[in-house]
């Protein structure tokens, strides 16, 4: 009979596992980096991360305590690294969200090995991001203004604002990611709660397992669910950043007044978010020896969707630049030809050439695609070359708009630095304590691409014989 | 719509018009003494004076209201609540008869600016001066004011004046001060006067009265109009006031002039100078302007054709255009030396071109001559006007006291002597600015007893045995005469701090104890022309702000005697060829268009307005030009050591200024002073010891050497570190403190307003010649585009449409506020900037926060330079403020409804309901909203106390966080609406008026009602030069912006 989770040979496939990957390796090597003592690698991590978070909650007070004329933001760069910061964090939630809930509907089964982390990246990057709005407000004991609460002072949102809109897809976008990811959490959990060997941790997972028994009736609930909130979830990859770029895309100034913003800016976000996950999965691979589950196949796999999508974000910018040419806009001729390309910013724009367009091109080779050097500093180059995006879309286009007698110019001062700086800091604690504490891995999914998990698996037969089996293993290698 | 009704208030019992009620009608009679220390009891809003602390120089010997209601708050809920500190509101305990609260009263009064009286209107509410608006009675100032003015409201409540007097560098008490001086005036024996130049009747028969007593004056100011005093006294035979009138000018020449901006009377010939260039139709006529300068002013950014000379060059290009026109045009002046040639700068063909202009336009012609220029220059351009026939020049005697230069010798000699027992200085700080040659405060130190009246500690109070606090103008009684019109002083507060007035120490040294307002009232008796009884006619003289036996022909001189021309002839003789060069430089010392002389140093409005041409703000600079700083290897910033024979060397920073003429730098005075105050010291560059009395306004053969950056980083105390809390401004800047030099390049660190000089070939500040509007006078409108033939269009098509997004508004009916802003009449002068600040409670930032960009002003004055010439651009001024778009793009974006439209249009800021997202300044296209990015107006929102009793009451104070914009001054449109409401009628033309079109000397600024066909706004906005900014994008802007128009000579272009 059939058992379809195994890798097609002659197609080139290659098994999502290491040889010898059961069951009982998956759970031992996923539960044991929580049951056992943290490497030191994860210490010196946590130190410097929560050294940042210092640097954050003091910038943050500084900043809270005397306005935001702490910043280097001026007249006529109302915004500048407050929303670089907070759209560069949105676009690397991104990630998270397409792995778990697209990937999932399209029963990409690599996904099973990066989705837990990915989607804890995206919580924790949506937390990153939520900051920026709350803290660059002039006022932020008022920010609440923004919600529509009924109230006697006959308060009430303007719906025709975009940042209201925001409001909306943000919040909508971080319940949906947390109750999918805590949804997915619970086998885990329970297993961990099983494993316990001291009463805390009993405690506290068996509570965060919500008496979770693997019973039949629990995984029908259990599946129905996270396949609902990945229905949910998918249109959010689309709108979420669609509305983070309507921000621009409806106002007036040169540069942020274009249609082609929303496709562009879902594809700069998952781009980002791709990139970020590379980064982030090889440095806890390394670190926790999780080479048996992360394989080389999944490097290339995203390597590849890194590829494209920054391919996109390359036409997006030759196309910016042509229609501005195109339209005889001189303002918006002026934005692209004398505000980025050339003048005093130039360099952050071909910073962001550099990294963004160029970088990924090495992966049309195959051996660059799946070498890990290779890819952790072409994701850490993408990382860069995004937030230089953003930069470049906002500061740029706000420094010389349409009155040359209010140009301006921009430098961040050491708060907007410390800020930045901190939120990585913020990131990077929350993301650590996840690694050290929760299954980084989805167990439970990573299981059911065992060949053990085929329901007609026998461990006698090593041919696939079965034509449709062959077809499904064909889509879940990703080919 | 339902509508409350306004409260009812009943007029006053007499049915007499509550507008410009004068003080003195309800003063109860005081002591003789009243204003000496213990001040003016006429309101009650001002509590007993408390005896001072006399360790407590911050002691506030009269607190106002609102300070005491401050104070009774409670220190703890101001400590526990730091954002919103607790304020209690109280009512009178003693309501002042016709004191309403809430509603403001408006007084006229009087300053003398440079020897010419302003008149002036004061919006004062419950007791408190917050507003300065120009008189439109007085002919000086026809309703108009200049920036200074504007700001002087300022300064009388800046929380550094001097608040108790000082002996010998220590704080005193009244009493012994008091005992000091009551001492002196019983027998004031060999004592000296060193006063300001006046037109006071009241001073003049003061001081005859004090001379009689063994006291002589002599007069000073550090901007002193000597020489144009002593022209006219050449030109006319005796002390005369020569003046121009340009409302019929045709042809105007000013040679070294500045007269609309730093010359005497700046109101008045914006005012008639705007006016012969209203152009209004296609068929209407303008004047045409020539200006030869040295530097760009004000005055030569207006001009249609403008010639860089050296001011040492004046002079020769002012015979070689008398010798062209006495031997072209039979025009001869007598006395008028004989041409040397051609003027560099100054062609042949250009001056053949004016002399033809002026010789053609007898009558509509005038040559005006900088008053820094010697007099006898000044005197051949007087008497070439009368040559001429210009009908635009008057004469008139003048009874005014002048600064002499030999007797300011004198008594500078009799000081180093010690012949002098006792001097007593008011005002003008002569230490600090006094000529360098003088060495006054060598001699003043050997004075005995050295009496200091000053506004605050200057470097000559510092120097005083005595220093006492000096009235500020608007808490002063004293009277002015000029050309026949009287006008009377009158305060408008008691002195704050007890403050001593000028005619207090002249009444006193002339052995009168009597109050000021009785020594004015006693000079108004003795004037003759009074009609009906005494106190009819002086109630009227206050009410008016001027006297109604004023007559504009009374004194009108023919002449007195003829010419001095020998004495000319001779001067011509004497004056030595000037060599200029960039070896041998010139300097130009001209007053600060803001600061003047440094009387307004401590004012952070006035510091931070930039300077019209440079756009330079918070310092001044040595300007120099294109040229000269590429020959000499210079760059802005570069520190220079300027030195000259008989004087210590000057340090200063440069500045390349496009327009500057080459070789010669311009200097302002007023700057660099050490200890002006907490906002006012250590900015900029004290150019006034590089002054002789032989070059007060310019000097040649200065020798220029660059300074190393380890030279100029020695003296880098001299200068402010930037952005060190609480120092820098009332900004307090809270990032790190820096240099005043650039760290990397050694630069000291200007900041401008404005970074960005050419328009980018955007349609932005439209200009264009006569010959073009005449040709086409929809020139500045949106082109009528055929589509067949894309090539040639035709302008006069109205302003694009964008499909609307929303439900479109019909403002057809009601009120529709609009405004106009003519470019052909502005100058750049400013004083519309700092009339909203004065009037909307508009804060300084401080030069940290300027350098970021964050300044406060709501209207701007955009300073464009036109042309491909960077030595010599053409200039547009374009003000600009919030336009008031009909289609916002700043109200959809905001999250809040914040910023959210009127009925009547008006785009309206809810400050209470702002978070501070900013998204609405991103989406301005015209940049003119403002966000309060630290906290403005004062650490913790505290604001010193008397800086608090300037705000407008009637204008929410913002805070940090907050966007604020213009708001068309709606506080004066509401209260206009109610004042018609209440008297039962429908709202006129003029009604209503925003704070900077009354200020506007140049009438450049229409506020009113588009949908009245008749208002004055609604005829601009339908002139052909109107066009509205940005309208290519949709937004339908309220405010038109009319072309400038520039008239140059056919035979010169």
């Amino acid at each position: 009979m059939a058992h379809r989770n195994l890798p097609i040979a002659a197609l080139g496939e290659e098994s999502l596992l290491a040889p010898g990957m059961g069951f009982t390796e998956i759970t031992d090597v996923v539960c044991g980096v929580t049951e056992r003592p943290a490497p030191k690698a994860w210490w010196v991590a946590f130190g410097i991360a929560i050294s940042f978070l210092g640097i954050f909650t003091l910038a943050v007070g500084y900043l809270l305590w005397n306005g935001v004329g702490v910043w280097g933001n001026n007249a006529p760069v109302y915004w500048a690294w407050d929303i670089t910061n907070f759209v560069w964090w949105i676009g690397i939630g991104h990630a998270g969200t397409l792995i778990s809930a697209v990937l999932f509907l399209f029963r990409q089964k690599w996904r099973t090995a990066i989705n837990r982390f990915a989607e804890a990246m995206t919580i924790f990057a949506v937390i990153c991001a939520l900051v920026f709005p709350g803290i660059h407000v002039g006022r932020i004991w008022f920010a609440y203004y923004m919600l529509p609460l009924p109230n006697e002072m006959l308060l009430w949102p303007n719906f025709k604002s975009p940042l209201i809109w925001d409001v909306f897809a943000v919040s909508t976008y971080f319940t949906i990611s947390l109750l999918f990811w805590f949804v997915g959490l619970i086998p885990d959990f329970a297993t961990l709660r099983d494993r316990a060997t001291t009463s805390t941790r009993r405690t506290v997972y068996g509570a965060l397992a919500l008496g979770w028994r693997s019973s039949n009736r629990h995984w029908q609930n259990y599946e129905r669910a996270y396949l609902l909130l990945a229905g949910l979830s998918t249109p959010l990859v689309l709108s979420v950043h669609s509305v983070v770029s309507f921000d621009f895309a409806t106002s007036v100034v040169p540069g942020w007044h274009t249609t082609i913003f929303p496709p562009y800016f879902v594809a700069g976000a998952i781009f980002s978010g791709f990139a970020m996950v590379m980064t982030l999965m090889l440095v806890t691979r390394a670190v926790y020896g999780m080479t048996s589950v992360v394989r080389p196949m999944h490097l290339e796999l995203m390597n590849k969707i890194i590829l494209l999508t920054g391919t996109i974000v390359g036409y997006a910018y030759a196309m910016e630049f042509f229609i501005a040419y195109y339209s005889g806009n001189e303002y918006e001729r002026h934005v692209f030809i004398h505000n980025r390309a050339t003048g005093p910013m130039a360099w952050a724009y071909w910073i962001m050439i550099t990294c963004n367009v160029l970088s990924p091109q090495v992966y049309w080779f195959k051996k660059l695609r799946r070498n890990i050097a290779v890819s952790f500093v072409v994701s850490i180059l993408v990382n860069i070359g995004m937030w230089f995006e953003r930069f470049v879309i906002i500061v740029t286009s706000l420094f010389h708009d349409f009155l040359p007698s209010a140009w301006g110019d921009y430098s961040p001062t050491l708060i907007d630095i410390s800020i930045f700086m901190g939120t990585l800091g913020l990131f990077f604690t929350a993301f650590l304590l996840f690694i050290r504490w929760v299954p980084m891995i989805a167990i439970a999914e990573v299981k059911g691409i065992l060949p053990e998990a085929d329901p007609h698996y026998h461990p006698e037969a090593t041919e696939p014989n079965d034509h449709h089996g062959a077809i499904t293993a064909h889509v879940a290698a990703g080919e | 719509m339902s509508r409350r009704n306004p409260y009812q208030f009943s007029e006053s019992p007499d049915g007499a018009q509550t507008f410009w009620r004068n003080l003195g009608e309800t003063s109860p009679p005081a002591d003789a003494n009243a204003e000496f220390g213990e001040g003016l009891r006429n309101l009650d809003v001002l509590p007993a004076p408390k005896q001072p602390n006399a360790n407590d120089p911050q002691d506030l010997s009269i607190a106002s209201r609102r300070s005491f209601l401050a104070f009774a708050g409670s220190a703890a809920a101001l400590a526990a609540c730091a954002r919103r500190p607790v304020e209690k509101i109280l009512p009178y305990v003693k309501q002042p008869e016709y004191a309403i609260p809430g509603l403001s009263y408006s007084y006229a009064t009087v300053v003398e600016s440079r020897g010419i009286p302003v008149g002036l209107v004061v919006e004062t509410h419950e007791g408190r001066p917050t507003k300065i608006d120009g008189n439109p009675e007085h002919p000086n100032s026809l309703g108009a004011t200049d920036a200074r003015t504007q700001g002087m409201i300022w300064d009388l409540y800046d929380a550094d004046r001097s608040r108790l007097p000082t002996h010998n560098g220590k704080v005193a008490t009244w009493d012994a001060f008091n005992g000091a001086w009551r001492a002196l005036v019983a027998n004031p024996a060999n004592v000296r006067v060193l006063v300001p130049p006046t037109t006071s009747p009241t001073l003049a028969r003061l001081r005859v009265a004090a001379e009689a007593r063994g006291v002589k004056f002599v007069s000073y100011a550090s901007v002193s109009d000597e020489q144009t005093a002593v022209a006219s006294e050449l030109a006319f035979g005796g002390p005369t006031h020569v003046s121009l009138s340009l409302r019929k000018a045709q042809v105007v020449l000013s040679l070294d002039s500045d007269f609309l901006g730093t010359e005497p009377d700046t109101v008045r010939l914006s005012k008639e100078f705007a006016a012969s260039r209203d152009i209004r139709s296609a068929s209407s006529s303008m004047s045409r302007l020539y200006v030869v300068e040295p530097s760009l002013t004000s005055t030569g950014s207006t001009a249609d054709h403008r010639f860089r000379v050296p001011a040492a060059k004046i002079a020769d290009a002012l015979a070689a255009l008398c010798s062209e026109l006495a031997t072209v045009h039979g025009i001869t002046v007598a006395g008028a030396p004989a041409s040397k040639g051609a003027v560099e700068g100054l062609d042949a063909k250009a001056i053949k071109a004016i002399a033809k202009d002026l010789a053609t336009h007898k009558s509509g012609a005038a040559v005006l001559v900088g008053s820094r220029q010697p007099a006898h220059v000044q005197a051949i351009a007087m008497l070439l006007n009368k040559a001429l026939g210009s009908a635009l020049q008057s004469a008139r005697a003048t009874s005014a006291t002048r600064v002499s230069t030999i007797e300011l010798k004198a008594l500078v000699a009799d000081m180093a002597s010690g012949k002098v027992d006792t001097i007593v200085c008011c005002g003008e700080d002569p230490v600090r600015t006094m000529p360098a040659d003088l060495k006054f405060a060598e001699a003043f130190k050997k004075v005995k007893t050295r009496i200091v009246f000053a506004s605050h500690v200057d470097e000559t109070s510092k120097l005083g045995s005595w220093h006492a606090p000096r009235a500020h103008e608007l808490e002063s009684w004293c009277d002015a005469l000029s050309d026949g019109n009287y006008s009377v002083q009158q305060p408008l507060i008691a002195p704050l701090h007890g403050a001593i007035s000028d005619t207090m120490v002249y009444a006193n040294l002339a052995g009168e104890m009597a109050k000021p307002m009785e020594c004015v009232q006693e000079s108004f008796k003795k004037r003759s022309g009074v009609q009906g009884t005494f106190e009819q006619a002086w109630n009227d003289t206050l009410k008016r702000g001027i006297a109604a036996s004023s007559a504009s022909n009374q004194g009108v001189l023919s002449l007195i005697r003829e010419p001095k021309t020998v004495e000319f002839s001779a001067a011509w003789a004497k004056a030595s060829p000037a060599l200029v060069s960039k070896e041998a430089l010139e300097v130009t010392f001209a007053p600060h268009p803001h600061l003047f002389d440094g009387r307004h140093a401590n004012n952070p409005w006035l510091l931070e307005l930039p300077c019209p041409v440079s756009k330079l703000s918070w310092d001044n600079a040595a300007f120099v030009s294109v040229k000269t700083a590429a020959e000499l290897g210079l760059e802005s910033g570069d520190m220079v050591r300027l030195s000259k024979d008989g004087v210590l060397p000057l340090d200063i920073a440069v500045f390349i200024l496009p327009g500057q003429g080459d070789n010669t730098l311009a200097l302002s005075l007023g700057w660099g002073q050490q200890d002006a105050g907490r906002y006012g010291s250590k900015h900029g560059f004290g150019v006034e010891s590089f002054r002789t009395t032989e070059t007060l306004g310019f000097a040649t053969g200065v020798r220029l050497q660059k300074l190393s950056s380890t030279e100029a980083s020695a003296l880098a105390s001299h200068f402010r570190d930037l952005g060190k809390a609480g120092e820098d401004g009332p900004a307090f800047g809270h990032t790190g403190p820096t240099g005043p030099f650039d760290v990397v390049t050694g630069r000291y660190r200007f900041v401008q307003t404005q970074t960005h000089h050419s328009m980018e070939g955007r349609p932005i500040a439209i200009d264009g010649t006569l010959d073009e509007f005449r040709a086409n006078p929809k020139f500045v409108q949106f082109p009528h585009v055929d589509p067949a033939d894309p090539k040639h269009s035709r302008p006069g098509a109205p302003d694009p449409k964008v499909l609307p997004l929303w439900k479109r508004v019909d403002y057809s009916q009601g009120h529709k506020w609009g405004m106009a802003i003519d470019m052909n009449a502005c100058t750049g002068c400013s004083a519309c900037v700092v009339a909203c600040q004065a009037e909307n409670s508009i804060p300084a930032v401080g030069k940290e926060q300027v350098m970021r960009g964050r300044e406060m002003a709501w209207l701007r004055i955009d300073r464009y330079f036109v042309g491909i010439d960077e030595h010599d651009p053409k200039v547009v001024f374009q003000p600009i403020a919030c336009v008031q778009c009909e289609d916002a793009p700043c109200e959809n974006v905001c999250p809040v409804n914040a910023t959210e439209h009127s009925p009547e249009g008006l785009n309206d800021m809810s400050y209470n309901r702002c978070i501070g997202t900013r998204y609405c300044a991103n989406n301005c296209p015209y940049k003119v909203r403002r966000f309060n990015y630290l906290n403005y107006n004062g650490e913790d929102g505290v604001i010193p106390d008397t800086e608090q009793m300037q705000k407008n009451p009637n204008v929410t104070i913002r805070m940090r966080g907050i966007m604020e914009k213009c708001s068309y001054c709606v506080q004066r449109i509401q209260e206009g609406k109610i004042k018609a409401r209440r008297e039962g009628r429908t709202l006129i033309d003029g009604d209503i008026q925003s704070a900077c079109q009354v200020a506007c000397p140049s009438d450049a600024i229409a506020f009113g009602d588009l949908n009245d066909p008749r208002s004055r706004v609604a005829e601009l906005t339908r002139n052909d030069r109107a066009y509205r900014l940005l309208a290519e994008i949709g937004t339908k802007p309220r405010t038109s912006h009319l072309g400038k128009i520039r008239n140059p000579n056919p035979e010169l272009v």
